[in-house]
């Protein structure tokens, strides 16, 4: 009776956990390392051993964690990842392997607003050239700058020059003369 | 702390640990073996992670066990030493839910957690929680057994 009854709670067990399994969704799918040896813990093993100070150790079995209490060093034990870090077992082909990738090189593409002919045009082109259109453009600048204020003054000069014609004949006219200079600005503005 | 001889037994009580029974066998001989970790049961001291008063709590019955209480479980205690001025005073009788067992507690997904002392928060008949913070870390298990203010509260979830 006593064994019977037994076996229906382990089974009673077994589905909880399985039930909460599925509804936890807490069920781990990949491997984490242990703290100890740095082998790989598959779902399902090990042991968590969380320190008062929050920190949390992964053991992979109970003998990696049974070693750590006894306060052995990992890095005395030859079977453990971090003692063959320490004394570079197998890591000279990785280290030859990782030089290989790192070499960059330059790489010319043509991107939106630039294809790859006018890249490559104005990275050959000259310093002494570069200068030049450069000048040439602040040359026209200076053109464009130059004319607009010659035709403000010389509207300047005409709407004065009309002002002092009129002046004499009425006031209907002035209305008419400070909406002149306002135009000529707008207009040389643009 | 990890170089303790012996089993932490009461007497008379069995030793009903989840570990299996080859490593019972090395304990016997060698000096460097760490204690047979066991449930919270009657007379079991706990340290007290909030900031209700309590410093040492000590465990008069867990609720819901034949053998003890676990972790995420709740007990009854006795408080044996507080703070001064504290909501709590010593002698009271209080609730409070294991937030730390040195016995391991297995997972939904098969590991174990066990952590390094015993640790419970003061708790209400309700089970709203005494104190306003609690210290250390505290484990995933307490949201399964609706103990999420215990949760919020917490800073460090392991």
């Amino acid at each position: 009776m006593g064994a019977s009854r037994k076996r229906i709670t382990e089974q009673h067990r077994l589905e909880y956990k399985f039930l909460t399994l599925i509804e936890e969704w807490m069920y781990k799918v990949w491997t984490e390392l242990c703290r100890f040896s740095g082998a790989k813990i598959y779902p399902g093993k090990g042991i968590r051993f969380v320190r008062s100070d929050s920190q949390v150790f992964l053991f992979s079995n109970s003998k990696c964690k049974r070693y750590f209490h006894n306060r052995l060093k990992p890095s005395k034990l030859t079977w453990t990842a971090m003692y063959r870090k320490q004394h570079k077992k197998d890591i000279a082909q990785e280290a030859v392997r990782k030089r290989r990738r790192t070499t960059k090189k330059p790489y010319s593409r043509s991107i939106v607003g630039a294809t790859l002919e006018v890249i490559q045009k104005k990275r050959s082109e000259k310093p002494e050239v570069r200068d030049a259109a450069r000048e040439a453009a602040l040359r026209e600048i200076k053109e464009r700058i130059k004319k607009t204020k010659d035709e403000k003054k010389a509207k300047k000069a005409e709407v004065v020059a009309k002002q002092q014609k009129t002046q004499g004949k009425g006031n209907v006219p002035k209305g008419g003369a400070p909406k002149g200079p306002k135009l000529g600005g707008g207009g040389g503005k643009r | 702390m990890y170089h303790k001889m012996g089993r932490s037994l009461m007497d008379g009580l069995q030793n009903f640990s989840n570990l299996p029974s080859t490593s019972r066998e090395m304990a016997c001989g060698s000096f460097l073996y760490q204690q047979q970790r066991t449930f919270i049961q009657m007379r079991t001291v706990l340290k007290v992670v909030d900031n209700s008063g309590a410093k040492k709590v000590m465990c008069i019955q867990p609720l819901k066990g034949k053998k003890g209480a676990r972790l995420g479980d709740t007990i009854i205690a006795s408080v044996k030493e507080a703070m001064p001025n504290g909501k709590v005073k010593k002698g009271k009788v209080v609730y409070g839910v294991v937030v730390r067992a040195a016995m391991q507690r297995g997972r939904c997904d098969g590991s174990e957690v066990k952590f390094d002392d015993n640790a419970v928060a003061l708790v209400d008949k309700q089970g709203q929680p005494i104190g306003t913070r609690v210290f250390g870390p505290v484990p995933h298990e307490l949201r399964q057994k609706k103990h999420v203010k215990i949760l919020t509260l917490a800073g460090h979830i392991a």
